[in-house]
């Protein structure tokens, strides 16, 4: 039987904490996609996650041994880190998210067409659908875009996420479903409207206000 | 089960984390025959469908190359990282009392500014400066060196030295030719010699010595002292501003106003200057 030689999480940042650059360059190409990839959906801004994702990092070396282990694992406690510099972001440049134009909607909540085909037009439809679910995603409060990014877009669990949001397993379960009723109650607005003959034939962006 | 219940558990359906399989089964079997909850179901499952793909388009996004080259240097730099770390947080008294304490530095601080302004500003104070800038047309601040006999006894005493007195018959040729006749006096007395630049400045004071430069006569810097007593020392060329003419009461070319002049710096042996002379 092989023995598992891959070292954890916990063991790279203590021999990265004690120097070892090795240590930290395993640790960083495991754990920088999951950063980079949660930056880049809470933000919606690849400069955003670039920098949160050096940031992370750079924290890590710096309060490296500030990681409790028994608190979570170091994805969380990296994804709690990150999740705090994304909210420092937001919240200093409050942006204005532009929501995709209501020609580019299509009927989103028929589960069929979330299944690739060879149809170019039915991938069209479906890679406009995807990018409807990416803006309502993103014009999601701040508290409950972030359970859905972790739970749903990262199959994080609840304890996971918990620990990376440092709030109760409840917590992120009654937000977890709150936030997935307003993404539905948002497609289902958007299916409606999709539905109407004159639905965005000016050809103009609507905006809405990121609550986050 | 009830839609209660079922809507409490439908995250779980749509997401399938849901492990205990005979509540999945009555979940399920409560859907079929609710067409509410079985319509919530499925836009649920078209959720989750949707947030999959969404994961799945992003799987391979990975932050550009040069973060990591960027934390590599970093983290070979680490020490300094960690001499940069903030600094632990400081209790809310002691943050209260430190800008309590700017606070009284600032307001003293503000006091001695109105204070000093007060003083320069009160008319008794301008009278002064003025009667002193009347009296005193070049002015040079000096410490004063007693050289009676030794010329290492140094008074230490501050004095403001005058390069023509404060006479009212002051004439600017007038203290020029007592000036020069005193000096000269000294200087010139036989026996004595006057001392010789130095450094860079040799040729030009050869020239001097030669005739090739007209000079005035020696200035004592500090009016007051004696400079008979000053036994040797040395001469250094330098270029002032051509209002310093003025300054010592000599005519001054207004026209040429913007060209330095040239003047030799009489020093005593202690490298305090004592008087200067101006070379044309």
């Amino acid at each position: 039987m092989p023995v598992n030689t891959t070292p954890s999480d916990e063991e790279l940042l203590r021999l990265m904490m004690a120097g070892d650059e090795e240590a930290f360059t395993t640790l960083y190409r495991r754990r920088q996609g999951g950063v980079y990839r949660f930056a880049l959906q809470m933000s919606g801004s690849e400069a955003v996650a670039e920098d949160v994702t050096q940031e992370v990092f750079i924290v890590l070396m710096r309060e490296g041994d500030r990681y409790d282990a028994t608190r979570g694992s170091l994805q969380s406690y990296l994804y709690g880190i990150a999740r705090n510099q994304v909210l420092r972001r937001l919240e200093r440049e409050r942006p204005f998210v532009q929501i995709a134009d209501d020609a580019q909607e299509t009927d989103l909540l028929s589960s069929d067409i979330f299944v690739a085909t060879d149809d170019p037009l039915a991938e069209l439809v479906h890679n406009e659908m995807i990018e409807s679910v990416r803006q309502a995603v993103l014009a999601l409060p701040a508290h409950y875009r972030e359970v859905v990014v972790l739970c749903d877009l990262h199959e994080m669990s609840y304890a996971e996420a918990a620990a990376a949001l440092s709030c109760a397993v409840g917590t992120v379960r009654s937000r977890l479903h709150r936030a997935r009723a307003l993404l539905i109650d948002r497609l289902r607005a958007v299916k409606e409207r999709g539905a109407e003959p004159d639905a965005g034939s000016n050809g103009l962006l609507n905006t809405a206000r990121c609550f986050a | 089960m009830n839609c209660s219940d079922f809507e409490s558990i439908i995250n779980d359906l749509a997401r399938a984390p849901l492990q205990d399989a005979s509540e999945r089964a009555e979940a399920l079997a409560h859907a079929e025959g609710c067409q509410r909850c079985s319509v919530r179901l499925a836009e649920e499952r078209a959720l989750t469908s949707g947030l999959r793909t969404l994961a799945a388009r992003a799987a391979q996004a990975q932050a550009p190359a040069r973060v990591e080259a960027a934390l590599l240097s970093a983290f070979r730099q680490r020490d300094n990282l960690i001499l940069l770390k903030p600094a632990p947080e400081q209790p809310r008294r002691a943050r209260n009392m430190r800008w309590a304490h700017a606070g009284i530095a600032a307001a003293v601080a503000l006091l001695f500014i109105f204070a000093a302004l007060f003083y320069v500003q009160r008319p008794e104070r301008q009278q002064e400066l003025a009667t002193a800038r009347d009296s005193h047309p070049a002015r040079l601040v000096l410490w004063n060196t007693d050289t009676n006999g030794d010329t290492n006894q140094r008074a230490g005493r501050r004095v403001e030295a005058v390069a023509a007195p404060a006479e009212r018959d002051f004439s600017p040729q007038l203290a020029f030719e007592r000036v020069s006749n005193r000096t000269r006096d000294r200087f010139e007395a036989p026996g004595r010699r006057l001392p010789q630049p130095e450094g860079p400045q040799a040729v030009n004071a050869a020239a001097v010595s030669t005739g090739e430069d007209i000079a005035t006569d020696f200035i004592p810097l500090n009016y007051g002292a004696d400079l008979s007593n000053l036994d040797s020392g040395r001469v250094v060329r330098v270029e002032l501003p051509r209002t310093a003419l003025a300054r010592y009461g000599l005519p001054m070319n207004a026209e040429r106003a913007g060209e330095p002049v040239k003047a030799d710096v009489l020093l005593g042996e202690d490298g305090l200057a004592r008087a200067i002379r101006f070379v044309r």
